[in-house]
């Protein structure tokens, strides 16, 4: 019970309360880029939540049972070369035997390489000291969380593309203002403290 | 060759106009303290980068370029988080988390894919500056605007009144106004671009 | 074949070179890294006793007890860490001339809203607070980032460890600590950790110290 609890505050923490996007300020790239329509956001948010998860886990195994104690300065590198590698090979294997999902994600895996939110969901796994369990969690919920505010994003983005906008503010300035509202709504959710 | 460093700044901006590099633009931009010090850092990494990359780009077989790039910048990005740790643990703790993100700075890797392997050294030295003063002057800027807003205060002095200081515009140094300040800035310029041309 | 096996060489050279420079360039970092964290706490612990005249000098003396603290809520999601619960460190401030106890300085340490708050406090031989310095946390810049002003420290100035409570109004500032704007949880962590590492203290030396 009480395992299931953490994990339900781990969920609402790592989702609303420090979401990964709108407070940590982590992921903005695609959060920008990939927010234009909804289908290839609801894409990149899938593609985003298997790779953090499964990137969460490596780099933890990494981390304790190989660069702990000696080679704790390499870890900047060895993640990233990790997180490369594994977007390398998810996309060869769900290429092979999933042609389906491959068409559906595949445009978005190379650029999660460059995602900072799935390098920095591994690097704060470990400085904020999760076990083994807790950052395979950790992972997912903050991909949960990018894909939620990245599909709402898209949501609000589609439709004003019919809105009349002053032409200055048009596409990338009026989505860092509409992100600041969001923020601000997000914001509401700082006070819990669980 | 100047003409390498300058359009960093301005024409090809590349916060402002190419919108790259935006986590840290927007994480850190918090005092004008933390700006110049992630700008620093990036530039840094971005100007030694570039060198390596110019200098080893018909070494590196093109298949593997990228993963060779990634080493590179991972390996500065790695010196100077030890080095900061070292002599400047302060500014250190208080970049956190956004200085081993700068192996995830698409700009760094940007302009070693779209540059350094095209160019000899200087022009590469030139072009690696340049970005890094473009991106520093973005975040000085944005924290510039966030700090005498959110603290009353520019660069640790005090600039605002008293009872401003005391109750200031909290958002401003919070999550929003980080957004609502890099859009507006964004539309500013956008208006300042057209008027130009 | 033989291209791919030149391609592996030649990333596994560069990674070579990479990490080789890195473990030059840590070997060289680790121990000033290590040094300034002690040098800080050292200047930190001076800092927290000044203010109070004694008529001799005084030099810190470590003292390390075990104490049985109640097992407090632990989220099986995070790594616990070995030491906390068992023993409480602090220092006795010890007269130079006379080898007197003067007054007792310690860290307090309590997760707040995004980071660990160290507090590194300086008491005389009443357990009144002379100084705290906050000297590690990462908190919200511009909210709870402030428990570094100055002007939040220095309401803990000789405050007993129990006359701090929390407040939100200016009219209650006298007896009680002004919570920094929009960051409570802070404002709260720092003055439980300290009432409760006082409160410990206080117990441990009244025992008659060993």
């Amino acid at each position: 019970m009480e395992f299931a609890g953490s994990v339900f505050t781990l969920a609402i923490t790592a989702i609303f309360v420090q979401n990964y996007v709108l407070a940590r300020f982590l992921g903005l790239c695609p959060y920008v880029g990939v927010s234009k329509k909804l289908d290839s956001a609801l894409g990149m948010g899938m593609a985003v939540i298997f790779v953090m998860t499964l990137a969460s886990t490596i780099t933890w195994l990494i981390h304790y049972y190989i660069l702990v104690p000696d080679y704790v300065y390499l870890r900047t590198i060895t993640f990233i070369l990790t997180i490369a590698a594994l977007v390398q090979f998810v996309e060869m294997v769900i290429q092979k035997i999933a042609p389906a999902l491959y068409k559906a994600l595949g445009v978005y895996l190379p650029l999660i390489t460059t995602n900072c939110a799935v390098l920095g969901v591994s690097i704060l796994n470990i400085d904020e000291k999760f076990t083994f369990i807790g950052s395979i969690f950790n992972g997912l919920f903050a991909g949960v969380g990018f894909t939620l505010v990245l599909v709402l994003m898209a949501g609000m983005r589609e439709r004003l593309e019919e809105a009349d906008v002053p032409e200055s503010m048009r596409g990338m300035p009026l989505a860092f203002v509409i992100a600041g509202i969001m923020a601000l709504a997000f914001l509401g959710f700082s006070g819990f403290k669980l | 060759m100047l003409k390498e460093f300058t359009k960093g700044i301005v024409k090809e901006n590349p916060v402002f106009i190419m919108a790259l590099g935006l986590c840290p633009t927007l994480a850190v931009t918090t005092s004008i303290e933390n700006a110049i010090g992630m700008g620093g850092a990036a530039t840094f990494v971005l100007l030694m980068s570039n060198v390596f990359i110019s200098l080893l780009k018909n070494l590196i077989p093109s298949q593997v370029r990228i993963p060779a790039y990634i080493v590179v910048i991972a390996s500065f990005v790695t010196i100077v988080d030890m080095v900061m740790h070292a002599y400047i643990p302060a500014l250190h703790k208080s970049l956190g988390l956004f200085i081993p993100l700068i192996v995830v700075n698409c700009i760094i890797l940007g302009r070693a894919e779209a540059f350094a392997n095209k160019n000899n050294v200087g022009k590469s030295i030139m072009d690696g500056l340049g970005m890094g003063v473009g991106f520093t002057l973005a975040l000085v800027l944005i924290a510039a605007i966030r700090e005498l807003l959110g603290n009353g205060t520019l660069y640790g002095a005090p600039v605002m009144w008293e009872s401003y200081r005391n109750s200031p515009m909290l958002m401003a140094i919070l999550a929003p106004g980080a957004f609502v300040t890099m859009g507006l800035l964004m539309g500013l310029l956008n208006i300042l671009n057209k008027k130009k041309s | 074949m033989m291209y791919y096996l030149k391609l592996a060489l030649v990333l596994l050279i560069i990674a070579g070179v990479a990490a080789g420079i890195l473990a030059f360039v840590n070997s060289k970092t680790a121990p000033i890294i290590v040094a300034n964290k002690l040098a800080n706490e050292i200047e930190a612990r001076k800092k927290v006793m000044e203010g109070l005249n004694f008529s001799e000098d005084f030099d810190f003396v470590k003292k390390e007890v075990s104490i049985d603290k109640p097992a407090g809520k632990c989220n099986p999601l995070k790594i616990k860490e070995e030491k906390t619960g068992s023993t409480f460190l602090y220092y006795e401030v010890v007269g130079k001339d006379t080898g007197k106890v003067l007054g007792y300085t310690f860290m307090s340490a309590k997760s707040g809203y995004s980071s660990i708050v160290k507090t590194m406090v300086g008491v005389d031989t009443t357990y009144t607070i002379n100084k705290i310095r906050v000297i590690s946390q990462s908190e919200t810049p511009g909210l709870g980032a402030k428990c570094q002003d100055e002007d939040f420290m220095a309401q803990f100035d000789k405050k007993n460890y129990d006359a701090m409570k929390v407040t939100k109004s200016k009219s209650e500032i006298e007896t009680a600590i002004l919570s920094i704007t929009g960051a409570t949880i802070t404002t709260r962590t720092i003055t439980e950790s300290l009432n409760a590492d006082l409160k410990t203290l206080a117990k441990v030396t009244a025992k008659g110290g060993e």
